[in-house]
Order: structure tokens, then C-alpha cells, then sequence
């Protein structure tokens, strides 16, 4: 098995399901009270034009109205993200934090140069966690049939109420040094199955003083 | 022995460099190619969406990018090329039976992706995710065809051994391998490669429907196809060339002298070897694609 793996691994390039084939535009916000305490993270997950012209379509279809289908679709939706951890990885101060059911969703269109995009925005309460702590974030599909990014570091922001300085930064994948980190994490632990979606992933990072 | 052979080595050191090298920037390599794919998708939505309202030059555009797509899309990792690579430079095509191959592969892909929108997604009422995902999981059969591929040249190179040895000949006229056979392995060949469909012809097709230009969506599938099949050909081409280059280094510096130019015994055991690579490359291209293409919760 473990060479089997081995194996898989190094034929993972070929695999044509492997590189993405929609694409989600992320925006996350960092909200922190005035006892300096991260206390939640929102999310905007926009999909691209491909992806919402074909899921509205077969909403349409599938729904006599539109309102309808859409609180439908993202109760579905947000059940299956929830079994794949929302597709975030929350580690604050090195500990990494599972996130619990979003307090708040919703499924809606947004018209951007002309079409109908979907948006899918969700809020995550947290314990509260001191913000003075390296936060680290990461939404990525493990597979990488999605590629989910920030465009850039604007699109990550902070709702702050402490006296404290933050900082976001957006760190791009180095994947050749992780890569060899993957292979022999592979090697030891074959219940590992992320893909190349980690490899790929964009790291956020936020820091306050 | 060969490996003693300057032009061997000079044939083999480019090939064995630029392996490296891609190795190498890999993931640089790929990063670059889906930021790219991307924006291509982004433009071939947009040329989609504005052609109906300025037919020839939008549409004219829409073709090029779509030539471009087929192009840029087959020169990414994809199984089929590996297949196609490993086939030719173990086996016996020439240049025109592998650009026949390619081109009948790419034609087969296109032709996969616009039966699957038009029948099962319009005429059937499949929803568009199903008909997509059914898209996904034809790729298994595809991979079990790989399997079936090597197969069927491990064991045509194995009784064509066992022949040879009874001949007791030492410098035989190597029974060519039957048409038939050749036939039927080249169609498996095609057959994997294409079955198929090419992701961006299914989104550009449900696309085009959905906003009303599907004979659009039809015409920029087929020629997607022919920028694949140009891509395809040339890397077909390549490996011909590479493996009989290859195998006249052998040849050359072979102590036998094999007066008639045919190659020594050692041809059967590269048909093999690379019988052996196509059944491990498709098994486990099955054992991966079945784990990743379990439902993927945002489709």
C-alpha cells in the first residue's frame, strides 16, 4: 500500500481531473472586539461565471422560484462543505481550530459585468482567541477540481475594535519545498489525503501589535 | 553495447534535461498555467455571452481563442498524453499512424462532449452537474482501457517471445504483429484517450445553451478539438522520432551486425516494459481517480 502510494503520487501530474476547472474568488473578514479577541471569521465565496450560469440553470429548473431554490441549494450545499470542513483551516498560535456550523449563510446572486454570479457568504462565531497570536488561514478544495483564491490582500480585512495594530498579508503556495514536506508526510501517515489543492493553497496571515 | 554509444547518449541527455528541468519548476509550471487557464475561461465566457450581438468578429475571436484553448489545454499533465507517450515509444507506429491517433483521439473528445450535452443534458433533461459529473466518471472507463491496452501488448510480446525461441532462428524475420491486432490496439489507444470529454468544451457547450448560441458552442468545441490534435500530433511526433532515433543509436553500436537492419531480440522486451508501465499507469490512475471523483460537495 505504501507503495502503491508512492506510486500514485508520483503519477498525481497526469491525473486530468487534477487541475482545477471552475474557479471561486475568496474574501474573508477577521472580526476582533474590544478585548482584543478574534470572535469570528466571515467568508464570500464567489463563483465563477461557467459555475453559476449551470447551477442557476438547474436551479431553475429544478425550483418553482428562484428565492426558493437558492435557500434550498445552500442548506445542501453547507451540509456537504460542513463534512469537508468548510474547506478552511483556522490555526491560531500554531493550534489549529475547528470551525463550527456557520452562524449565519446565504446563497445569492450578484450581477458582475453583466452576468449573474453566485455568492455564498458564511460567518463563523469563534471561542475568541487572543489576536495578538499569529492567525493563519487557508480555504482551499483538497482535490483542486476548484481553485479558491484571493485576488489579492484588499480582499482580506479586519472589523477591529481593539487598540491593536493588525496586519494581513497573503502568502502565494511555494509548493516545491512543501512538496517534498507532502511527499514524506505521505510516505509516513497514508491516511493523509489531501491532494493538490494543499500544495496550491494561498496562505493568509494576520498579525497584530 | 549501447550504452557505450556516444549518439545514444546524445539523443537520451536532452530528453533526460528537459524531464529535470520540468520536475523542477513543476509547481511554478502548473501555478502559472491555472492562473492562466482561468483568465482563458474568463474570456471565452465573455466572447460567449457577446456573440450573438456581433456575430462574425466576436465570433471570429471566439474561434481563435477556442483554437488557442485546444492548444494550450492539451499541451497541460493529462493521461492521455502519457498514454499516448509511453505507446509510441515502446511499439512499432510511424509518424503517420501516431498523427492518426491523435487527430482520431481529439475528434473522438469532441464529438464525446457535444453527444453528452446534446443528448443526455438536452434530450434526457439530465441536469447540467450530473451531465458534467457523468463526464468525470466516464474517465474510469477510460483508465480501464489503459489497463486492457497493456494487456494486450504484454501478451502479443510474450507469444510473439515464445514463438522466436521455437524458431531457434538466430537472426530471425520477427513475425510482424498481426493488423488485426495493431487495429484493435490502436482503436483501445484512441478509445482511452478520447472517450473522455475535455471539461472546457462541456462548459463552454452548457454555456452557449444557456445563453442561446449553442451551434456557437458546437463549432468552438471542434475546433478546440483541432488545436488539441496539433498539440497531441506534435508530441506523438516527438516521441517517434526520439524512440527511433533511440533505437538506431542501439542499433548502430550493436556488436551483432544484423545485416537486413532488423532490430535484435531486445525490441520485444521494450514492447513489454512498456506493456508493464501502461497497466501500472492505468491501474493507479483508476485507484486515484476513484477516490477523487467521489462526490465533490460543490457539484
Amino acid at each position: 500500500m505504501k507503495r502503491l502510494s508512492i506510486v500514485i503520487l508520483l503519477l498525481w501530474p497526469l491525473s486530468a481531473s487534477l487541475h482545477p476547472h471552475s474557479w471561486i474568488n475568496l474574501t474573508t473578514d477577521f472580526v476582533i472586539d474590544d478585548n482584543e479577541q478574534l470572535i469570528q471569521v466571515r467568508q464570500r465565496w464567489i463563483f465563477d461565471e461557467f459555475y453559476s450560469a449551470m447551477m442557476l440553470a438547474d436551479l431553475d429548473r429544478e425550483f418553482p422560484d428562484r428565492t426558493l431554490a437558492l435557500s434550498e441549494h445552500s442548506r445542501g450545499m453547507l451540509k456537504s462543505l460542513g463534512e469537508h470542513g468548510y474547506f478552511s483551516h483556522l490555526v491560531i498560535g500554531g493550534e489549529r481550530i475547528a470551525l463550527q456550523k456557520p452562524v449565519k449563510h446565504r446563497l445569492q446572486t450578484v450581477s458582475l459585468d453583466g452576468a449573474d454570479m453566485l455568492m455564498l457568504e458564511m460567518h463563523f462565531d469563534l471561542d475568541g482567541y487572543a489576536a495578538d497570536q499569529t492567525i493563519s488561514w487557508k480555504v482551499y478544495d483538497p482535490t483542486y477540481y476548484v481553485s479558491m483564491r484571493h485576488d489579492d490582500v484588499s480582499l482580506v480585512r479586519l472589523i477591529n475594535d481593539s487598540a491593536l495594530e493588525c496586519m494581513p498579508s497573503l502568502i502565494e503556495p511555494n509548493p516545491t519545498e512543501e512538496q517534498r514536506a507532502y511527499a514524506s508526510s505521505l510516505d509516513q501517515n497514508q491516511t493523509e489525503t489531501d491532494g493538490l489543492g494543499k500544495l496550491f493553497a494561498q496562505e493568509v496571515q494576520v498579525q497584530c501589535f | 553495447m549501447f550504452l557505450t554509444s556516444r549518439r545514444f547518449w546524445i539523443t537520451l541527455l536532452p530528453l533526460v534535461t528537459v524531464g529535470v528541468i520540468l520536475s523542477w519548476y513543476w509547481s511554478d509550471i502548473m501555478l502559472s498555467i491555472v492562473t492562466y487557464q482561468q483568465s482563458l475561461h474568463e474570456r471565452l465566457a465573455d466572447h460567449i455571452k457577446q456573440v450573438n450581438a456581433q456575430p462574425w468578429t466576436v465570433g471570429g475571436s471566439l474561434m481563435l481563442l477556442s483554437l488557442f484553448y485546444g492548444i494550450f489545454h492539451a499541451a497541460g499533465p493529462g493521461h492521455g498524453k502519457a498514454v499516448l507517450v509511453t505507446y509510441l515509444a515502446t511499439q512499432k507506429e510511424n509518424i503517420r499512424q501516431a498523427v492518426g491517433i491523435a487527430i482520431a483521439a481529439a475528434l473522438l473528445q469532441a464529438v464525446v462532449a457535444i453527444g453528452l450535452i446534446s443528448f443526455v443534458a438536452l434530450l434526457l433533461e439530465w441536469s447540467f452537474r450530473d451531465t458534467q459529473q457523468l463526464g468525470v466518471q466516464v474517465q474510469l472507463a477510460s483508465y480501464g482501457l489503459v489497463i486492457l491496452l497493456g494487456l494486450s501488448i504484454g501478451f502479443g510480446a510474450l507469444k510473439q517471445f515464445w514463438q522466436n525461441r521455437g524458431a531457434h532462428d538466430h537472426c530471425h524475420h520477427a513475425p510482424a504483429l498481426s493488423n488485426r491486432l495493431g487495429m484493435r490496439q490502436a482503436i483501445t489507444l484512441v478509445t482511452s484517450m478520447g472517450i473522455r470529454p475535455c471539461s472546457g468544451a462541456l462548459l463552454v457547450l452548457i454555456y452557449a445553451h444557456l445563453v442561446g448560441v449553442y451551434a456557437f458552442g458546437i463549432a468552438s468545441t471542434f475546433i478546440m478539438a483541432v488545436g488539441t490534435a496539433l498539440t497531441v500530433s506534435l508530441i506523438a511526433v516527438v516521441s517517434v522520432v526520439m524512440r527511433d532515433r533511440l533505437k538506431a543509436s542501439m542499433r548502430e553500436d550493436d556488436h551483432h551486425h544484423h545485416d537486413h537492419g532488423h532490430l535484435p531480440d531486445h525490441s520485444h522486451w521494450i514492447r513489454f516494459a512498456g506493456a508493464i508501465v501502461l497497466v501500472v499507469l492505468g491501474t493507479s490512475l483508476l485507484v486515484s481517480g476513484w477516490t477523487v471523483n467521489q462526490s465533490h460537495p460543490l457539484f
